[in-house]
């Protein structure tokens, strides 16, 4: 578990159900938490900590194994204690993450499982509990060194816009954190040091880290829907860039388009496995075509290790949603 | 000789009176006093989910909107200043079970708050939240009205128990 403040780390634990915060403080098991990217809890079944691609379940005695005998399990009151306690006691205060199925909590997005209240056929939030995700940031300052490399050799204007993608967990938050970082702070442009306006909208508030942003000229939006953010983003903060994590759908794809004729450079995140598959989708064909993302990063894990390719883009061929586009 | 003894009887006695009159005189304005700062507490906790119900619109969370709160009687008995320093998740009840001592208000009502301090943590929405004040203002509301109507008769009671005390004392030294 990767966090740096040990505040937050602290309050974080104080969240979580007493047999699981002591398991996560044991010494034996210090190894293993300092790497996890994710602590899944689950009702009457295995709770596990994600370290790489392996899940190691928590047992009973209070250690982390990959096969386990006698697993620690928890009941829904202890679920439930925990939701209560990550909303400091006001669980109307995060009605809006609720319906979208998330907690965020000092940076840690928390994912929920469960049973879903409806109003008016809307998810409005949970009345059952059945799992906790716990997604740990990670600040890699270094993250996003091939495609500052690529800036460093060609010039942010010739990059043009940057569209980072990969299948879910391989990093794509951590090298949309560090670019960011690194372009609001100081990067290597075609030759020459520079830094430049970078504003974040930080949807999940999961993107912003102290650590990561001490300084430099970076804004940010919290909370506040993506399509909704570009246009305020561009009217009253007038970045040089823009930065989105996890872009997908077609309002969110209109207002891309409009805030990229004005002039701003986009930087944003999503989910595909292959460049194909990339081009096959509406949305992102749809900004591709439009010139919007000129460079292209695949995020994979090749034996064990995160690496990235990069390409220009271009036109694609063909679109599964025609009405869209 | 008899007479100097039977004089300083009489004296102890009426001392020994003047110090009960003393005490019933005391006692009731003392009753008078909790009667009062009872019902200004009570209208205090009213007024607490009034502002709970007009603020949880923004969605602040409770521990931040009791920061905020301020009210005189609530002040007075530091029960505010306790309610602020609460680290737990539900600060009210916490500060209800901690403080109970300082207020003046009785079981009931405190039970009501306490129940109140339980339903409003839980609730998944601003609106449900402020149907939540709203239902607990009028149950607060109903107890305030059941004191207001006993206290009025047994404030009247005290305060004429501590001038019948006097009136005792002034007759007795006549």
């Amino acid at each position: 578990m990767y966090i740096a403040n040990s505040a937050v780390k602290k309050e974080l634990l104080a969240c979580l159900p007493e047999s699981v915060g002591t398991a996560l403080l044991r010494r034996e098991n210090a190894a293993l938490v300092s790497k996890a990217s994710e602590l899944r809890l689950r009702k009457d079944r295995y709770q596990s900590l994600t370290v790489g691609q392996t899940n190691y379940v928590l047992s009973a005695d209070g250690t982390f194994c990959e096969n386990v005998y006698a697993p620690l399990r928890l009941t829904e009151e202890e679920l439930r204690e925990c939701v209560f306690r990550l909303c400091d006691g006001s669980i109307y205060a995060h009605e809006e993450n609720l319906k979208k199925g998330f907690l965020v909590k000092n940076g840690i997005r928390v994912g929920i499982g469960g049973k879903c209240i409806l109003k008016n056929g809307q998810p409005f939030g949970f009345c059952e509990y059945d799992s906790l995700n716990f997604r740990f940031p990670h600040h890699i300052p270094n993250a996003a060194a091939p495609i500052l490399a690529h800036i460093a050799k060609n010039g942010l204007p010739d990059v043009g816009g940057i569209l980072i993608f990969s299948p879910p967990n391989i990093g794509k938050t951590t090298f949309l954190r560090a670019l960011c970082s690194a372009l609001s702070r100081s990067f290597e442009d075609g030759g020459h040091r520079r830094s430049v306006r970078v504003c974040v909208l930080d949807e999940r508030e999961e993107i912003y880290l102290p650590e990561a942003f001490p300084d430099g000229f970076s804004d940010f939006l919290f909370s506040c829907p993506k399509s909704y953010g570009i246009e305020l983003a561009t009217r009253v903060l007038s970045p040089d860039i823009l930065a989105c994590d996890e872009i997908g759908n077609g309002d969110e794809a209109n207002a891309i388009c409009r805030a990229a004729s004005g002039g701003i450079l986009f930087i944003a995140t999503c989910h595909a496995a292959s460049f194909e598959e990339l081009y096959r989708k509406c949305e992102t064909a749809q900004l591709l075509k439009s010139g919007v993302f000129r460079t292209l990063c695949r995020l994979y894990i090749e034996n064990g290790r995160h690496d990235c390719e990069i390409r220009r883009a271009e036109e694609p061929i063909c679109c599964e949603r025609s009405a869209f586009c | 000789m008899r007479n100097s003894t039977s004089g300083g009887t009489d004296m102890l006695r009426k001392i020994g009176v003047l110090l009960i009159a003393a005490a019933v005189f005391f006692a009731g304005r003392s009753y008078v006093q909790k009667q009062t700062d009872r019902l200004a507490q009570e209208d205090g906790f009213l007024f607490l989910l009034t502002f709970l119900r007009v603020r949880l619109a923004d969605r602040v969370p409770l521990r931040r909107l009791y920061r905020d709160f301020s009210h005189k009687a609530l002040d007075a008995c530091g029960f505010t200043d306790l309610l602020r320093s609460q680290v737990s998740c539900d600060a009210l009840a916490s500060a209800l079970k901690n403080g109970r001592e300082r207020l003046a208000i009785d079981d009931t009502f405190c039970a009501c708050l306490l129940e109140f301090s339980d339903e409003i943590g839980q609730v998944s929405s601003a609106e449900d939240g402020q149907n939540c004040c709203e239902k607990y203002s009028r149950l607060l509301e109903q107890q305030i009205e059941l004191t207001r109507a006993g206290a009025k008769s047994r404030i009247d009671v005290s305060r004429k128990m501590g001038v019948f005390a006097a009136l005792f004392c002034i007759v007795l030294f006549l």
